[in-house]
């Protein structure tokens, strides 16, 4: 089981994924298997194993989260551009990372990244400082602390890692 | 009414990709620039993906529900990378360059 599949959740998504572009059919229906097969066995060495999830209902309210913080954002940061150039306060902000496995360091950076005002753009070498782009920074601490508390510290109690 | 909120979704949609894309040309330097496709691919395509889903709703709903799972994916990615090469090249920034950043500047 563990040599023919190593991520059973990573190949269901695959053939899901490829079902819902492809249309259902016999035919794509055996192509979705082969590839939920043989995809996850060729990037394992670099996944180097995903960590398992511990909590669905958090990872369903961690998602609604980020809707709706990118819904806010996106309004806030739409003003912003259309207001006063000069009164926005960009920052390079250096923002701790506690996390250690690079899936939920990915996914961290991601959720950081879609919410609209705030960049990633670096990742120190020891994974334990990323560097973010900040596009109207007020506060530093308020920042770094609400990144933290809002997307890090659901994810280490969702993913098992 | 259906219709009514369609209109709504994809007017919003439009406009928060046109502020996107407005920022490209206000906005002062390269960092700054950054932060206007993620609105649009964010706020602005998932308003037009959710009118599309609810004007069609047919067997192809999950298409574009795949389309915005995408683009959330790579985002990140594409916004990450221009933003090494940025940071490589020391290009311009009203932000202070962060001098000491280990993998910034190598």
């Amino acid at each position: 089981m563990n040599t023919l599949c190593p991520f059973p959740m990573l190949s269901v998504i695959l053939a899901a994924t490829w079902l819902a572009l492809a249309g259902f059919s016999p035919a794509h229906l055996g192509l979705a298997l082969v590839l939920a097969l043989t995809i996850p066995r060729a990037v394992a060495p670099l996944l180097g194993g995903l960590p398992g999830i511990r909590s669905v209902t958090g990872a369903i309210r961690l998602a609604g989260h980020v809707v709706w913080d990118i819904l806010i954002a996106n309004i806030i940061v739409a003003r912003l551009v259309l207001g006063p150039v000069s009164r926005l306060r960009p920052a390079f902000v250096k923002v701790p990372v506690t996390v250690t496995h690079p899936s939920a360091i990915s996914l961290f950076m991601s959720m950081i990244s879609i919410t609209p005002g705030s960049i990633p753009l670096a990742l120190s070498p020891d994974a334990r400082t990323m560097l973010v782009h900040v596009l109207d920074l007020e506060d530093e601490e308020a920042f770094i602390a609400k990144v933290k508390e809002r997307y890090e510290r659901p994810l280490m109690e969702i993913l098992e890692c | 009414m259906l219709d009514l909120l369609v209109s709504v979704l994809l007017l919003v949609g439009s406009l928060f990709i046109v502020v996107g894309a407005f920022s490209l040309v206000r906005l002062p330097d390269f960092f700054m620039r950054l932060h206007g496709p993620t609105k649009s691919t964010t706020l602005g395509v998932g308003s037009l993906l959710l009118a599309a889903v609810i004007h069609t709703a047919d067997g192809l709903t999950l298409h574009k529900l795949l389309i915005a799972l995408f683009l959330f994916m790579t985002a990140p990615v594409s916004a990450f990378l221009l933003g090494q090469v940025g940071l490589r090249r020391r290009v311009t920034s009203r932000a202070p360059l962060p001098e000491d950043f280990p993998g910034s500047h190598q």
